[in-house]
Order: C-alpha cells, then sequence, then structure tokens
C-alpha cells in the first residue's frame, strides 16, 4: 500500500535519527578498543570498585527516596483534600525548573560551616554545639531527590488517575483501609509507571556530575573526571565511562523486569473520580506543611538564595553580574533550546509517522535505536560526538571539502544535533503517546483513501499529534536549557549559556556572580513549566501533559538498547 | 500551528540551523586573536586595556583547563585559538607535550618572567603567580605552630584542618611538587599524615577560608588570594595567612600562564599579548584577582605586600606537570576525597 | 423490619453542577432495585456515595439500619458491608481470580472454603488459578460478583456491571446474578440506562433525571403508569396522541379510551406500540414500517397528523402507504398526560 518513495524516505529518517544516537557511543566504544588493555590496567588502579560502590550507594538512595516522596506525593494529592491541594498538586512539579547542580551549589553553601544554617544554629546553641556532617552521601543524595522527585510524582499521578481509582475503590467496599488499599491494590498497578520515573531518576543520577562534587560524593562520575582531568587518561576515563553506560544498561533492564506485569494493566482510561479523602483540621494542615516543606525546601529557599546572591555586590570583576555576557549567555540558551525543541519535535513527529505508515521490523528497530539516546550518560554522548565530529571534519578535509574545520572547533549546529540525540527521547515517547490513543486503523484509512504518506503526515499525523509535540517541545526545552556536559565539551568559539556560566562561576567561588544567571535558569525553565502543568485536576492538560512518559510503559514500545538488542 | 506539508517542517528545523551555522565569529578590520581561557574572571579590565592600547581585538573561549586542551587536541591545526591560557600549569605544559604549543622567543618576556615559572623552550610562559599558604584561625594559633605541609600531619591538628578535594588541581599539583621534591614515597608519607588526622575535605577553597574564619577549622591549605579576597572585605577576619616550607623547599606556587598554540594564525598579535600581560598590563592582570605578579618589578596588591615578602619554591612548575597523573594516584590510593 | 438501605434528603453537588439532589430511597432486605437514566443523570453518583467512595453534602444514608452517613457521621467504606460490582469487572490484575475473591475474607481457615463456595455459586469453580486477563468478559463479571458477595454484604451495588457484554451473555449472567443474590439474601441496586434489564431485574424501578428520582415504582407500574413523559419514553417506546377528557374517559383518535388519572379537558395519552392494533381501510396512513425479525413496527399518520407506532406480528404484511383505522387494546386504562 505504501509507495516505494514512501517506504524509502521512511527509511532514511529512521536511518538518521538512529545513527546520530549510535555513532557516538559507537565512536566512544571504539576509541576504548583501539587502546588496547593499557587503559584498564589504569582504571584498575583508579579504585573503580570504590567509585563503583559509591555510585550505587548514592542510586539506592535516591531511587528510594525519590520514589517514595514523589509516590508518596501524588497520593496524598490525589487521595485525600486538604487545604491548598490545588495549588499545591501542580507547584509540586516545580522543581523540575531547577537544576541539581544548582540546587547542590545552593544547599551546599547554605549549610556549610560558615553558611547561615550552621551559624545560626552555633548562635543559638553554642560554639561547640554538634552539628551532623553535611558534605556527606546521604545529604547529596536528598539534594538529588528533591530535583528529581517530580518525574516519580508524574507518573504515578497519572498512574493513580488514570488507572488507581476503581480498584482502589473496589478495595475500599471489600474491606481494606486507605493504607492498606494503597499497598495491595494501588502500588502494583502503579508498579510500571513508578519503574519508569524511577528509571528517569536513575538516569539523572548516574549523569550528574556538578552535585556530588559539592558534597565529597566520590563516584564514578567524578572518578571520570579525576582520571580524565588529573591523569590526562581519556581511555581510563572512558572506560569508566562505559562502566556508567553499563549500569544505565542494568537499570534499564531492571526496569523491564518492574513493568513485567504491565500486560495485566486495564488499558481502559478510568473516568471514575479518585474518591478523594478529605482530611480534617490538624491532618489536613499537616498534609499542607509536607507539600509546602517539600517547595519550600526544593524552590523557596533555593530562589530566596540566588536572589540574594544575585543583588549582593560582587567584590571583583568590573562589570557587575549583569552585563552583556550575562544577556548574551541568556539569549544563547534560549536560542539553543527553542531550536532543540524545534528538530526534536520535527524529528520526533517524522520518526512517529515513520513507524505507522511502514510497519517494517528495521524501522521499528531503528526507532527503538533511537530512543535509546536518553540511557546514554550525557558526558559519554559529548566526548562520542566530539570523536565523531573530528572523523567527519577528517573526512572532510581528506577530500578537499570546506567545513570540517568548523565542524570540530564546534558550531551551533553541530551542538543542537548532539542536543537532540540526547533529548529525541522524550520528545519521541511524548509524540508517540499522544498518537498511541488513535486507532492505527485510521492511518490505514487515509493510505487506502488515496493519500500519499506526505499527506498522511501533514493531514493526519500532525494534526492528532499536535498537544503532544506541544508537550514534548515544553519537556525538551527545558531540559536542554538545564543541560550542562555537552554544552560544557561542545559548544563552539565565544559561545556561552546561563548553565556555562553558573558552573565557571560557581568553580571560581564567585556565588555572588553566579547567582543572577542560575536564578535566570530556574526563572525560564519555570515558564513552560507553569504553563503546561498550572489547573485544577479537571483540566486534561495536565493528563496530555503527563502522558509523556507513559509511552515508557507500554511494553510494545521498547525503550532503551535492551529493546535494540533483543 | 498548522504545517502544511513535511517539506515545510524541514525547512524550519533547517532554518535556525543555517543561521547559527554561519557568523559566528564577529568580523572585525584590525588584527584579532581568539583565546582558549580558563581565567575568565577577574581580569576583564586588562584585557579591555589590551585592546586599546595595541589595537588587538581579543575574544575569549572560556572553559576549564582540560576541557579546552583536549578541544586543542582534537581541532588540531584547525583551532582558531591562538593562545591558550589556563590558571594551573598541567594542562599547559601537558599541551607543550602534545606539541599543542610553538616556541616563542621573546626578550621582554624572558626578561621578566623568572625561569622556573616557564617553560625552558618558551612554550608557555608563567603570568601570574599563585602561592599554596597555610591559613590560621588568629584566635586558636599561634603562627610559630606552623612550620611545613608536612608538619600538618602532626598529631596536634587532630581534627582541626579544612583541606581541598582531590579532584582539585591545586590539591593535585601541591602533592605533585612534594613528589619533584622528594620522590613519592616521601610524597606518600605526608599525604597519609594528613589523612590521620581526619581533616575536613571542602569543595572549594573559598568555604575553607570561611570555615577557619568561622572557627570551624583552625587551620587550612589555600591559595594566597582566596583569604586576600575574604581580608580586602573584611579586614578584622581572624585570618591570617604562614608562608610553609621557609626552612625548606620554600613555598609552593603555581602560575596562571598561557602559550602561543600551534595552529595560531597570527604568531606577532599572539606574543604581543603575552609579553603586554607581563610587563604594561601585570598590575592590571594580577591584581583584580590578589595575585602576585611574576614580574618582579611590580608590587602586588597591599592586602599582599602586607604579608611580607616569602621564599618560593624554585623548582620549575613545569615539573608540576610531569608528576600531575601521580600525585593524583598517590591521593586515590590513600583515599584522599 | 429494618432496610437494606435507606437515603434521605441525600444532595451532592461537583462544584456547581448539583449531581444528586434531595433523593430519598428505602430499599427492603433481599430486595432489587434497578436506578435507570440517562448518563449524567445521578445514578452512578449516587451508587458511590451508597458504597461510602463519595460523600455526600446533606441528608443521611443507613446501611442495615446503621447510619453511615449524615452530618457528624461518616462510616468509611471498609466498614459499610456493602459490595460493589464495578463496570468492567475492576477485578485486580495482579491477582489470580481465587485471591481476587478472597480479597475481602479476613484471613482464615474458612477462606478457602468461602472462596470455593462462592466460585461455585457463580458456576466457575475451575478457574481460581487464572488471571482476570485471561477470562472472558462473562466470566470477569461472574467473578467481580463472587468477590462482592464474599464478605457478605448486606447490599451489593452493580454499576453498569453488565454493559458491556454483549446481549445474549448479558442476559444470562443477569439471570445467574439475580439467582446468586437471592440466594445469599442480599439487597441489590442495579445502575443501568437500558430499560429492559431494569425491568427484568427490580423488584422495583427507579427512574432518575437530573439527580432525581421522577418515579419508583414496580415495574408494571412503572412501565404503564409512568409519572412523567420521561419516565414513560425512558421505559420503553411510547407515542402520546392528543384526546379530550370529560372525567369518565378520554375520547381520541384511535377510540375512547378508559384513562388514569380521570381527566378532563385536552389530554395527551400514552400508548406504547404492542398497545396499538389497526384493521385495513380508514383514514390513517401507514407511514413507515421497520421489520424487526419476528415483527414489524408500523408507524400510522392519525388524520390529525399524530404519528403512532404499532408492533404487529411479521404475519401482518401491510404496504407502506395503505390505508388503516387505528385501535387500543391496552387490557388497563392508558396513561393521561397534560397536553404539552
Amino acid at each position: 500500500m505504501t509507495s516505494r518513495a514512501g517506504r524509502r524516505s521512511s527509511t532514511v529518517v529512521v536511518a538518521t535519527a538512529a545513527a546520530l544516537v549510535l555513532l557516538p557511543v559507537l565512536a566512544v566504544g571504539i576509541g576504548v578498543v583501539t587502546a588496547g588493555a593499557a587503559p584498564w590496567g589504569r582504571v584498575a588502579d583508579s579504585g573503580w570498585v570504590s567509585l563503583l560502590g559509591t555510585t550505587l550507594a548514592l542510586l539506592a538512595l535516591v531511587l528510594l527516596g525519590a520514589t517514595a516522596l514523589g509516590a508518596g506525593l501524588a497520593w496524598l494529592t490525589t487521595a485525600y483534600r486538604f487545604p491548598g491541594r490545588r495549588a499545591l498538586q501542580w507547584m509540586l512539579v516545580l522543581p523540575m525548573a531547577v537544576p541539581a547542580y544548582i540546587l547542590g551549589l545552593v544547599w551546599s553553601s547554605l549549610l556549610s560551616f560558615p553558611g547561615p544554617v550552621q551559624t545560626s544554629w552555633r548562635a543559638v546553641l553554642g560554639d561547640d554545639a554538634p552539628f551532623p556532617p553535611v558534605r556527606t552521601l546521604p545529604v547529596a543524595a536528598a539534594v538529588l531527590v528533591l530535583t528529581l522527585y517530580p518525574y516519580v510524582y508524574l507518573l504515578a499521578r497519572v498512574a493513580f488517575r488514570s488507572q488507581a481509582a476503581t480498584p482502589y475503590g473496589a478495595a475500599r467496599t471489600l474491606g481494606l483501609r486507605p493504607l492498606q488499599a494503597a499497598r495491595r491494590v494501588v502500588l502494583p498497578l502503579a508498579r510500571p509507571s513508578l519503574a519508569a520515573g524511577a528509571l528517569l531518576v536513575a538516569l539523572e543520577t548516574l549523569s550528574d556530575f556538578a552535585t556530588v562534587q559539592y558534597f565529597g560524593v566520590d563516584t564514578l562520575s567524578v572518578g571520570i573526571y579525576k582520571v580524565w582531568r588529573g591523569q590526562f587518561d581519556r581511555p581510563a576515563a572512558t572506560v569508566l565511562a562505559l562502566l556508567v553506560l553499563l549500569l544505565a544498561l542494568l537499570l534499564l533492564g531492571g526496569e523491564r523486569w518492574l513493568r513485567r506485569g504491565a500486560r495485566f494493566s486495564p488499558t481502559v482510561h478510568d473516568t471514575t473520580p479518585m474518591p478523594a479523602v478529605r482530611l480534617s483540621g490538624g491532618r489536613g494542615w499537616a498534609a499542607t506543611a509536607a507539600c509546602s516543606g517539600v517547595l519550600l525546601l526544593s524552590v523557596g529557599i533555593p530562589v530566596v538564595t540566588l536572589v540574594s546572591w544575585s543583588t549582593t555586590t560582587p567584590l571583583l570583576g568590573t562589570g557587575g553580574s549583569f552585563d552583556a555576557g550575562f544577556l548574551a549567555a541568556a539569549a544563547n540558551s534560549v536560542l539553543l533550546a527553542t531550536q532543540v525543541a524545534v528538530v526534536v519535535v520535527a524529528v520526533s513527529l517524522l520518526l512517529v509517522h515513520a513507524a505507522r505508515v511502514d510497519g517494517r521490523r528495521r524501522i521499528a528497530l531503528g526507532v527503538q535505536a533511537t530512543v535509546s539516546g536518553y540511557a546514554v550518560p550525557a558526558p559519554v554522548l559529548a566526548i562520542g560526538a566530539l570523536l565523531v565530529l573530528a572523523a567527519v571534519a577528517w573526512v572532510l578535509d581528506a577530500l578537499g571539502l570546506p567545513g570540517g574545520a568548523g565542524l570540530v572547533t564546534g558550531s551551533v549546529a553541530a551542538l543542537v544535533v548532539v542536543y537532540a540525540a540526547r533529548f529525541l527521547a522524550l520528545g519521541y515517547t511524548t509524540t508517540e503517546a499522544r498518537l498511541a490513543g488513535v486507532s492505527p486503523s485510521l492511518t490505514s484509512a487515509a493510505l487506502s483513501l488515496g493519500a500519499s504518506p506526505r499527506r498522511v503526515l501533514s493531514g493526519v499525523h500532525l494534526p492528532l499529534a499536535r498537544s503532544g509535540l506541544a508537550v514534548a517541545g515544553v519537556l525538551v526545552a527545558v531540559d536542554a536549557l538545564k543541560e550542562l556536559p555537552i554544552v560544557l565539551l561542545l559548544r563552539p568559539f565565544g559561545f556561552d549559556t546561563l548553565a556555562v556560566r553558573v558552573w565557571q562561576l560557581a568553580a571560581d567561588s564567585r556565588y555572588e556572580m553566579a547567582g543572577l544567571p542560575a536564578l535566570a535558569i530556574v526563572a525560564v525553565a519555570m515558564i513552560p513549566v507553569v504553563l503546561l502543568f498550572r489547573g485544577d485536576d479537571d483540566v486534561e492538560l495536565v493528563d496530555d501533559a503527563v502522558d509523556v512518559l507513559p509511552a515508557l510503559e507500554d511494553p510494545d514500545h521498547d525503550v532503551g538498547l535492551v529493546g535494540v538488542a533483543r | 500551528m498548522r504545517l502544511r506539508s513535511p517539506l515545510l517542517t524541514l525547512g524550519l528545523v533547517a532554518l535556525p540551523l543555517l543561521v547559527s551555522g554561519c557568523g559566528i565569529v564577529g568580523g572585525s578590520d584590525g588584527p584579532a586573536i581568539q583565546v582558549f581561557s580558563a581565567r575568565s574572571y577577574g581580569a576583564e579590565q586588562a584585557y579591555a586595556r589590551f585592546t586599546e592600547e595595541t589595537g588587538i581585538e581579543v575574544e575569549f573561549l572560556n572553559g576549564s583547563d582540560a576541557e579546552l586542551r583536549e578541544r586543542l587536541q582534537a581541532e588540531g591545526e584547525d583551532s582558531e585559538a591562538d593562545v591558550y591560557l589556563t590558571v594551573d600549569v598541567a594542562n599547559l605544559s601537558l599541551a607543550a607535550e602534545q606539541d599543542l604549543l610553538q616556541p616563542v622567543e621573546s626578550s621582554e618576556l624572558e626578561a621578566t618572567v623568572p625561569a622556573s615559572l616557564r617553560d625552558p623552550e618558551g612554550r608557555w610562559y608563567g603570568l601570574s603567580e599563585r602561592a599554596r599558604v597555610i591559613i590560621y584561625n588568629t584566635d586558636e594559633v599561634d603562627p610559630s605552630e606552623l612550620s611545613t605541609y608536612a608538619a600538618l600531619g602532626d598529631p596536634q591538628w587532630q581534627d582541626r584542618i579544612c583541606f581541598r578535594t582531590s579532584t582539585s588541581a591545586y590539591t593535585q599539583s601541591l602533592v605533585a611538587s612534594f613528589i619533584a621534591n622528594d620522590g613519592p614515597e616521601a610524597a606518600a608519607e605526608v599525604v597519609e599524615g594528613w589523612l590521620a588526622n581526619d581533616p575536613q575535605i571542602l569543595a572549594n577553597d573559598t568555604e575553607i577560608v570561611r570555615t577557619v574564619a568561622a572557627g570551624g577549622c583552625d587551620v587550612g591549605i589555600t591559595n594566597h588570594y582566596y583569604v586576600a579576597r575574604e581580608l580586602a572585605q573584611d579586614p578584622d577576619l581572624p585570618l591570617g595567612i604562614a608562608f610553609p616550607n621557609q626552612e625548606t623547599t620554600g613555598t609552593h606556587v603555581n602560575i596562571s600562564g598561557a602559550g602561543v598554540t600551534r595552529s595560531a594564525d597570527d604568531v606577532p598579535a599572539a606574543t604581543r599579548f603575552l609579553e603586554w600581560l607581563a610587563t604594561d598590563g601585570q598590575s592590571l592582570f594580577v591584581d583584580g584577582n590578589f595575585e602576585y605578579p611574576v614580574n618582579r618589578s611590580v608590587e602586588p596588591v597591599d592586602v599582599l605586600r602586607e604579608q611580607g615578602d616569602f621564599r618560593r619554591d624554585e623548582l620549575n612548575v613545569g615539573e608540576l606537570g610531569r608528576y600531575n597523573a601521580d600525585a593524583v594516584q598517590i591521593l586515590t590510593d590513600a583515599g584522599y576525597r | 423490619m429494618t432496610a437494606a438501605v435507606r437515603l434521605a434528603g441525600v444532595s451532592k453537588s461537583f462544584g456547581k453542577v448539583p449531581a444528586v439532589a434531595d433523593v430519598s430511597l428505602e430499599v427492603a432486605p433481599g430486595e432489587l432495585v434497578a436506578l435507570v437514566g440517562p448518563s449524567g443523570c445521578g445514578k452512578s453518583t449516587l451508587l458511590l456515595l451508597l458504597a461510602g467512595l463519595l460523600e455526600p453534602d446533606a441528608g443521611t444514608i443507613e446501611v442495615g439500619g446503621r447510619l453511615v452517613a449524615g452530618p457528624r457521621t461518616w462510616v468509611p467504606p471498609e466498614e459499610r458491608r456493602v459490595g460493589v460490582v464495578f463496570q468492567d469487572a475492576a477485578l485486580f490484575p495482579h491477582l489470580r481470580v481465587a485471591d481476587n475473591v478472597a480479597f475481602g475474607v479476613p484471613r482464615g481457615r474458612e477462606r478457602a472454603a468461602r472462596v470455593a463456595e462462592l466460585l461455585e455459586l457463580v458456576d466457575l469453580p475451575d478457574l481460581g488459578r487464572r488471571y482476570p486477563h485471561e477470562l472472558s468478559g462473562g466470566q470477569q463479571q461472574r467473578v467481580a460478583l463472587a468477590r462482592a458477595l464474599a464478605p457478605s454484604p448486606s447490599v451489593v451495588l452493580f454499576d453498569e456491571a453488565f454493559g458491556n457484554l454483549d446481549s445474549g451473555l448479558r442476559t444470562s449472567i443477569r439471570e445467574a446474578t439475580v439467582a446468586a443474590l437471592h440466594e445469599t439474601g442480599a439487597a441489590g441496586v442495579f445502575v443501568t440506562h437500558d430499560q429492559v434489564e431494569a425491568l427484568a431485574v427490580g423488584d422495583r424501578v427507579a427512574v432518575m433525571r437530573r439527580g432525581r428520582f421522577e418515579h419508583v415504582a414496580e415495574p408494571a407500574t412503572a412501565f404503564h403508569e409512568p409519572a412523567s413523559r420521561f419516565s414513560a419514553t425512558l421505559l420503553g417506546e411510547a407515542d402520546f396522541v392528543p384526546g379530550t377528557g370529560d372525567g369518565a374517559a378520554v375520547d381520541t383518535e384511535l377510540g375512547r379510551l378508559a384513562a388514569t388519572p380521570a381527566s378532563t379537558g385536552a389530554v395527551e395519552v400514552m400508548l406504547r406500540p404492542h398497545e396499538v392494533t389497526f384493521t385495513p381501510g380508514g383514514s390513517a396512513v401507514v407511514d413507515r414500517r421497520e421489520f424487526r425479525g419476528a415483527s414489524y413496527v408500523y408507524t400510522l399518520r392519525l388524520p390529525s397528523g399524530a404519528l403512532v407506532r404499532s408492533i404487529q406480528p411479521h404475519t401482518v404484511d401491510v404496504p407502506v402507504g395503505a390505508l388503516v383505522t387505528a385501535a387500543v387494546e391496552a387490557g388497563h386504562p392508558v396513561r393521561a398526560f397534560p397536553p404539552r
């Protein structure tokens, strides 16, 4: 039914997108292999066992914390009514806009010995009053939990609201108290969603290399940093990076194992409202306080701190922090995020379209490979991309074609392409989730009416996926705003973003100057988050928005390399 | 938004790419140099003055030492960079070893920069000097108690010290100096001695300074200018600076330095940039960050002058780069975080 | 005797939209009441209120003589002894059939026996080890019934419980359900939008519209003497023919008819198709006819222009356009309504 040209174009689209993601990983792998056995010996000296142990401990704590907090808050705001619930239930998504490295910076500074918390502590309790140690793994984990729990929260809410209401009600009428019903029925049903959220949290934790340094937690990413930058040993660093990738793959496998029961889940969307219980008096206010407390720690206090930093005149440097450099960085950040969002949305649509009009297995495999991009830790992707770009430049040079130099020297175009590779998964799953509810027979119907694949794209798939595309665009833009490792490594000459500025100023202990760009990131990232998620529980957009990750739950959509390997 | 056709979609995608692909570097008429700089803040005035005085435009790509060197290497001959400017010698000497920098003959530089602070082959030059000093809380410690870096391993300092993390180039470079001066075993012994005293290991020098000032630690090791910054802001802080190893090897110093890249298009302009920073621009370049001038005819800022002169480690700082990797290994093996 | 369920003045609004308004109802022990109404009439909300899955804004609810909701009183669902059979069965997908049925039964030695007994009752004795997704829709519905009955509730609520089954299956499941309910002695409240189901299942039928009861009565009464035109059309096909009452009977184009209530002046009487017959020749015209397998439904246009339907066996074969005379064979007084 599909024309040969149509099939060829869908193959090209999918193959190109998959290459974007797989080539950098491949390059890293080749780099390791060609370096021979030497790096492995040096990796052995890096104390990788202890690094791995620390990484696993951090992962465990963050996963536990983020899942408990995310699911707990989702349950609280879904199954109970208490003062301020309507506002709090969407505001609880806001920490998503605060990058972990900024939250880590703020809290490591606030909690340090000379910081305000310990200073007041000593003022009240005396100079010798012991304060629990701050630069520890649990504190680092807590900071990560505070910015990462929204992934679990969002997915858990969707699961609770769309699948759990009736089973929960059934369990209640069968004699179970609310918490018993939550444990015996709601949690098992929401397990696939929780696992998908936890997976995102885990991958973010693995990628983090800033927060852990603020709190002196030696994870694998710190080890990579030390081996690469201190011992100038990129091959050994790459081996460590592959270890991180391996962990990511194990986590993907774990997630798939956890959602093995997904096929039992009810497929119909449950329209019964969740029987929310009104929490009276003190218990209601306690719930309000719990939600506000989380927001205060993750957004309120950090924003206030950043405001105070940015209004303190810095001792050093000529201009204030609000100078031409800041404006340029802000403009670059917004521009880059917008471009990445546009590219990702467009490619996602083309991928979804290709997978729909062309049912061949290789297309499905290609799409899965593309979506695996988000399992690749950002630094690995960045190093790999650098190697690929260098190779491309070398080939261009060898052929006597111009443009090679610009590629490696870094161009915004290259940056956008690598970002796109990193965030395609997010865009694709969101778009696909929107179209998942549209019967494939619609595509067949359009094709049978004689429409060309191109007309099906513009006349059927695009209009139907529009709301999904908007959500995808917003989420990708927010993530692109926060992104650090890739832009640090690949940006072109004179190209600073807000994230880069924050990182450099913070590295130089110039907190006052880092305050403004950090604040700008949070503010800019918050705009789309607010636009997307604000509204009360009757607003369908909230559910639309959060149908986001949901494609991850669909066993037919194997996300990640595991799917590819199958 | 309703897009008429996929071609239009592709057009919309391609547009920003095309726009951003071109015109990254703004054109200018006069001579211009591009600098890969790990030293992005505190010297803005110096750079502006340089352009004013010489008519040479300067453009920066800011980043960290290692990252910029990696990039220089990846870009090879195609790199736009003319100058590589770092805040630590290790990456600079490694860049020279990797043949990313070219020798520069300049009698002006040779005359102003002490031999221990530049590459014997002229591939890089120190432009400012930072000393790794012991700081102490004047309410708790008498400076006579302080002598050498190694002496902080003495049991009297149990639970009283603040150190910097092992990821920091400053920590690595200090340990590299121990290796260069006394060999790896001695260096390892010093590090183990420190750790036996259960020091707090903090993520940045400023936090160390503020912690010592607030009484959280009695002593610490930091770069001198972090103390100077704090003292300039509040001279009444109970902070003292002690220059260690005065009776032995001299206080460990590192440099902020620069070299001209292999790929430089305009070697004379790049050389001029280095020369100017070491001479006419020296004060502006170092003062903004409270560093010591490499040009001994230039006086340091008042806060530093008040601390008096001190004996420096005369070891060529290039040696530090050579031992940096070993230093990291010693720190890792000792379990220094 | 204590009512199994008693609702008095129960109201519930969502925002400004009243879903249930001032509803009162009593269900006797063992009695089956069918709640019927169009979608959005509030019948499912009423069910959730009864089950304790929603809190009423006003009014009181008693289950088995015990006040479970009212001012200052709130008994949570798990303590109400109210069973619910949901639309789509809502079985716990992660539990086996036997575990689903056992879910509401306290742990103990009796549990396994109770589960076996209930699976026997719903005629699925061998499926305990299956997972819900391995069962057909009808089987799932029967498991749901067994699960709801397992804790021996005093009343079982059915929320469109058979709505998703195809019609043949629906009848047999319905009969099995009613039989099982009678066997256990539990009262039942069926929510449905299907009038055939409502009339067949209910000992009484409650017609609901916009959050209120229009009519609560035994099925025959509700069908033949509906309280409103709305009830009339909801419970079956109905036509309204104008006439004039003189206190004793009503004169219509189909003849003089005994009517209730006794009316004078202009009225409209409700006629159901099975009550209307016709003979060849006359002043009414066959406007349309619809084949229903065993029967034809003829639509007749009366001289006044009013339309009335007549259901006839398939042996009565009259072409469209034929002239006929319509008559009424109701066997009871027809329901008269004031004219619109």
